[in-house]
């Protein structure tokens, strides 16, 4: 990982801000009981 | 010392409870280059009354309200490297509401208590429960209503899961449309008592 990765979000010019951020297609992107599953079963001693 | 100078004293515990009782909390799922684009959305979309914007470091907190002015929306920064005078006193200013957003790092031991932030977005999601609860709770006296929304990247999905273990609460993805209800005092209605 780069060191400054974390300033990506900073770096962006704001002028081409214009269209809404989408938050359903971003959400798709990310499933959260498949993920939840899969952490409790490599650590089955954190539940 | 009580013992010794105390007769039968009362014993009254002033420390209010956090609770994260009132509070809707709300997940966005974002890359870390989205970020600001999802803020400049959230600030577009939603009612905000007075809102606290958290980041992970002082140097995100004065990158980010850099960033928010350029977006033409004003805002007061507070972070731990400030002198605890300078501090006070932009607090105070947010509290008398001279600013409606305030991004900060993570100062708050107690919780927030000012009534009229009804906002409070995570841009940088935290990684132990402690933090998270001070961020997002309220002291028990004014357990009030607001939205929490966290601005969540795939590294924090190991803290995303702990926390909400920890806390025994759920964290919901964030919907199309927010009910103002949860969070804008003009729109709340207590529970018509024929209801229940």
């Amino acid at each position: 990982k780069r060191p400054n990765s974390r300033q990506d979000c900073f770096s962006a010019p704001v002028d081409n801000i214009l269209d809404d951020f989408d938050f359903e297609k971003n959400l798709k992107l990310f499933d959260k009981k498949a993920v939840y599953e899969e952490i409790e079963s490599s650590n089955p001693d954190l539940v | 010392f009580m013992k010794k100078y105390l007769q039968n004293p009362y014993e009254i515990n002033l420390m209010d409870e956090l609770t994260l009782k009132g509070v809707t909390q709300y997940y966005a799922f974002v890359q870390e280059k989205q970020k600001v684009h999802c803020l400049n959305t959230l600030f577009s979309k939603l009612q905000i009354n007075q809102s606290i914007i958290f980041c992970n470091s002082t140097q995100r907190v004065e990158l980010l309200a850099k960033k928010i002015t350029e977006l033409g929306y004003s805002c007061f920064y507070i972070h731990a490297r400030m002198n605890q005078q300078h501090r006070n006193r932009v607090f105070h200013d947010f509290r008398q509401g001279l600013c409606r957003n305030l991004v900060c790092s993570d100062l708050f031991t107690r919780g927030i208590d000012i009534q009229a932030v009804n906002v409070v977005i995570n841009f940088d999601f935290p990684k132990h429960a402690e933090t998270y609860l001070h961020r997002i709770g309220r002291s028990g006296r004014y357990g009030h209503l607001g939205i929490a929304i966290n601005l969540i990247t795939y590294d924090d999905r190991f803290s995303l899961h702990k926390i909400e273990s920890e806390l025994g609460t759920e964290i919901k993805p964030i919907p199309k449309n927010i009910d103002k209800a949860l969070y804008v005092a003009e729109y709340h209605t207590e529970p018509d008592l024929d209801d229940l």
